[in-house]
């Protein structure tokens, strides 16, 4: 089998940008629509930045990431109304995981790219 | 055993799919107008937390820890916790490896900060490929590499002198061809051996700068014969194996219909890596980028 040769050629896929989803348009019943776009660290943290005190990141151990959620604020209609942003952006658990998988599965790691990630993700590599 | 290499094809639907290896080179339109219905994830149903009065968080400069010895990397994270710390890499860690398998990261001029880290990184790669050069058939059995403006010898110096054994494979990418040219390369041997050609006449004018390439043109030869694709591949990659020390990567979709592990077994011997592209698996809901699960079976 080739893997036993020696030689690590598989370089598994670790992106460092992520999806961001924003509600478009207004709602109709529970079905809601979402525009999506890529988001890159720099994007991710002004976004941070600008709505920190009412977004929150939840974990999600299905997947493996992390989702950043702002809420929107609840009306006398919708008590409990569906976001207004989530954003799936790598986080460094996300990217550690990645790691430890490709460590199991003996291959290395391609990042795709360079710049569009965190600075302190490098701390992991 | 190479059964981890069955790429999981979830809700592949290729028609969708005009991407490259990442939104950078996707063309902008093409994603963000979707319109998708969905419900949202169950996690995140609770209400919004408390709000803070609004203050600046300022961002720590590089640190003499890393991330992990820092206790940095928790489920729980507050967004204040990124907003502080995503500057503060460890500046004396720079040159040790956590991961110690092979590693390699694409740079692309559209998102350049990129240079800059691979400039402080360096010694925790083992290759970088610049996302620069693409090649075009101009002609009968003429092919051209297109980019070269873009390549920066300085900056491939910088790399050289920090790490002695990088490796500098730009990304080659074989973007808008018209389904004549494709149609030529795959009829004709001539124009096969002539895109070798010139792919390994133009390394050995850069032998210097760059180790070989990362070649990316299964996503824009889909739907032609595997066979003769394959056969392609190998051709280019003995051309370039004429070089010393030259390598060949291939960058792979995650899609089963473009390259399976037959593909796999058929090139593992031709090429020196496969970069397989683990994320933007298809989603028409919000929904993550690449899920662990779905990454291998």
């Amino acid at each position: 089998m080739p893997e036993s040769e020696g030689k690590i050629k598989v370089f598994l896929g670790l992106n460092f940008y992520g999806y961001r989803y924003d509600q478009a348009g207004p709602s109709s019943k529970n079905e809601q629509q979402y525009g999506m776009k890529p988001i890159i660290g720099r994007d991710y943290v002004e976004f941070l930045r600008k709505y920190f005190s009412t977004s929150m990141i939840v974990y999600d151990a299905r997947i493996n990431e992390h989702i950043t959620v702002l809420q929107t604020r609840p009306t006398k209609q919708q008590q409990n109304p569906l976001p207004e942003s989530i954003i799936f952006y790598p986080s460094l658990k996300s990217i550690y995981e990645r790691l430890e998988l490709a460590t199991k599965l003996n291959v290395g790691i391609a990042v795709w790219d360079g710049g569009q990630g965190l600075d302190y993700f490098y701390d992991l590599l | 055993m190479t059964s981890y290499l069955y790429f999981i094809v979830f809700f592949c639907v290729i028609c969708s799919i005009e991407t490259t290896i990442g939104p950078g080179s996707r063309k902008p339109s093409s994603r963000s107008t979707e319109k998708v219905v969905t419900t949202p994830p169950q996690s995140v149903q609770s209400p919004p937390p408390p709000s803070s009065p609004p203050s600046s968080i300022s961002s720590s400069p590089p640190a003499k820890t890393n991330v992990l010895q820092r206790n940095l990397l928790q489920e729980n994270i507050e967004p204040q916790a990124i907003l502080q710390n995503h500057e503060s890499y460890c500046l004396t860690c720079t040159e040790t490896r956590e991961f110690t398998n092979p590693t390699l990261v694409y740079i692309t001029p559209w998102n350049s900060h990129g240079y800059d880290l691979a400039k402080i990184f360096t010694k925790k790669f083992d290759y970088i490929s610049p996302v620069w050069l693409n090649i075009k058939r101009t002609g009968y059995e003429k092919y051209l590499i297109g980019g070269i403006h873009d390549i920066d010898n300085k900056w491939i110096d910088v790399l050289k002198e920090k790490n002695s054994k990088i490796k500098i494979v730009p990304r080659i990418i074989f973007e808008e061809w018209s389904t004549d040219d494709i149609h030529a390369l795959f009829q004709s041997e001539n124009e096969k051996q002539q895109i070798g050609i010139t792919l390994e006449n133009f390394l050995n004018e850069y032998k210097q700068l760059f180790d070989g390439y990362v070649l990316e043109l299964l996503m824009q030869f889909r739907g032609s014969s595997k066979s003769t694709l394959n056969h392609i591949i190998s051709d280019i990659a003995e051309h370039i194996h004429q070089i010393e020390n030259k390598e060949v990567i291939l960058a792979v979709p995650p899609y089963e219909e473009l390259f399976d592990k037959n593909d796999f077994e058929i090139l593992y011997e031709h090429l020196d890596g496969f970069s397989v592209m683990t994320y933007d698996f298809p989603n028409r809901e919000p929904g993550p980028v690449a899920p662990l699960g779905m990454i291998f079976r």
